[in-house]
């Protein structure tokens, strides 16, 4: 889908300004931001000029994870697709899945900060992996270590599972 | 998937974190940069402030036993369980640790759970997968019932992963539902499934699992031919009481089948009719004869023996003009090329009249 756009044809690579929601200005190459399928989406209705996408949900701190996250899964999927046409074995896909890991590896302020801007762009694999992330977090602990880890406060007149 | 960084104190997570970051010396993107001012860490419950989609898309990764172990957290997280729309019920949460084996109480405890989960769920939020996987901690009245709820909520995926301990034949009604992705594992052929399954309306991908395949008709012809099936895979059924297997189906796309010795394929036929399949793998144990017709959109073709297994070159020859259409094909397995290295020389007769361009190769 996104092999369509071939950046090789123009060597000025087409860029697309990503702005933060405290106003900070991006810019990014094109397929990277149509990682986002919010941003794909609005790509196709825009004129061609216009290419200024104002991300009023998303502070420019966790924009630029989000670029530096789609950077790299643009750059790893062509190295992999390159490595497949030359039959050479690579262990990109392993790579990236340990990068990921390291990505998403930051405090809890900052994965909501992701959770949230993944969902607003909508990029799936971002969302599945932060939501993965806290999944994994809640895992095997127990109601009282969760409240501490997520600061949860309990306003439950009676709790029911007390007892247990 | 998580490191053991579950264990690590939050405070080496970041400074972990901050060393990653500044490792990476590309220029940062932002035109003017300015110093981080924003605490990492102000005390504030942001995950209860997340909309409830996205709270009920991370529980949907979760077995129910941790779901439920949430609404206890606060009343904004108390009823957040009723209205997920994956569910996965797992027995393994429920073992006792010091014991081994799982005696009748925690079979039990797992049996109610999923009962009231399922009785006191929003009736009126769908269900988009329910996912069992109890092995022997459930009885067969109760997975009936399981399924009945499946059913009747219009679930879309249902993973079923069951040993009833004794023959058991599952109920007919799923089949006669909307339930488009049915992946069935059992162990070990003790579960056989309906007739029903043959022609289920909605069906787009059926996974059996050592399971044992459907009675058939009156001549022990089992036909699979359900109109919307695209993904197919058989894997270990048995076989023994069927006499052709029959698998004719216009949407089907990926076709896999792999058989041991104990599947008792080795005396059934197989008829293979699919104009759209393009993906067809065979594994193991052959069949007694192949019927391979109408496979014209035939992209891949992978055939794997077994090892000790004798390999007739007519049958061969028949599965070979079967696959005329395909662009790729894959025959291995040791019989083909060590131990009757003459049957090997005629296959590659007969496939050089069959594949004029085909480049021989044996390992």
């Amino acid at each position: 889908m996104k092999d369509s756009f071939n950046p090789s044809i123009e060597p000025p690579k087409k860029t697309v300004t990503l702005v933060s929601s405290d106003g900070y200005d991006f810019e990014v190459e094109e397929e990277v931001a149509l990682e986002s399928q919010v941003i794909k989406d609005g790509f196709e209705d825009k004129a061609v000029d216009d290419r200024e996408y104002l991300l009023f949900n998303v502070h420019s701190d966790t924009l630029e994870l989000i670029i530096k996250y789609c950077e790299k899964h643009v750059s790893s999927r062509k190295s992999i697709s390159a490595a497949a046409a030359s039959s050479s074995s690579s262990n990109g896909e392993e790579a990236l899945k340990e990068w990921d890991e390291h990505f998403i590896s930051v405090d809890t302020n900052t994965l909501y900060d992701i959770l949230m801007a993944a969902d607003y762009l909508n990029i799936k694999s971002l969302l599945d992996l932060a939501i993965q992330k806290v999944a994994d977090t809640i895992h095997g602990r127990s109601p009282e270590q969760i409240r501490k880890k997520f600061n949860i406060e309990n306003d439950s007149i009676i709790d029911p599972w007390a007892s247990e | 998937m998580q490191s053991p960084s579950s264990s690590y104190q939050e405070s080496e997570e970041e400074v972990d974190q901050e060393d990653y970051y500044s490792d990476d010396d590309r220029v940062s993107l932002r035109s003017n940069k300015r110093t981080k001012t924003k605490s990492n860490n102000d005390g504030r419950d942001r995950i209860s402030a997340l909309p409830d989609p996205l709270l009920h898309h991370i529980l949907s990764f979760m077995d129910m036993k941790e779901v439920m172990g949430t609404n206890s957290l606060s009343r904004r997280w108390r009823y957040l369980w009723k209205y997920i729309p994956i569910l996965s019920f797992s027995h393994i949460l429920w073992y006792v640790k010091h014991k081994m084996r799982s005696g009748d109480s925690e079979k039990r405890m797992f049996m109610d759970f999923v009962k009231q989960v399922l009785l006191l769920r929003d009736i009126s939020s769908t269900i988009k997968i329910l996912s069992f996987h109890c092995s022997r901690y459930c009885k067969t009245d109760q997975v009936d019932d399981w399924m009945r709820v499946a059913v009747t909520r219009h679930v879309e995926e249902v993973i079923l992963n069951y040993d009833p301990g004794m023959y058991t034949v599952l109920p007919g009604f799923i089949f006669n539902s909307a339930i488009s992705v049915f992946k069935l594992s059992s162990f070990p052929h003790a579960l056989q499934v309906p007739n029903s399954i043959c022609l289920a309306p909605k069906l787009k991908t059926l996974e059996l699992e050592s399971v044992r395949l459907p009675e058939g008709n009156s001549i022990c012809e089992v036909v699979f031919s359900c109109p919307m099936l695209e993904n197919l895979s058989i894997i270990y059924c048995d076989h023994s009481h069927i006499y052709m297997l029959n698998i004719s189906a216009l949407q089907l796309k990926n076709l896999k089948i792999q058989n041991t010795v104990e599947c008792g394929n080795s005396s059934c036929f197989i008829s293979i009719s699919a104009p759209n399949l393009t993906s067809l793998r065979l594994k193991g144990s052959l069949y007694a004869n192949y019927y391979l017709e109408n496979l014209s959109s035939l992209v891949d073709a992978k055939i794997e023996c077994l090892l000790y297994e004798r390999v007739y070159p007519q049958l061969l020859i028949k599965i070979l003009r079967g696959l005329q259409n395909a662009t790729s094909l894959e025959l291995s397995g040791q019989s083909l090329s060590t131990i009757h290295l003459d049957i090997v020389i005629s296959i590659g007769g007969v496939a050089s009249l069959v594949y004029p361009l085909l480049a021989f190769k044996t390992t």
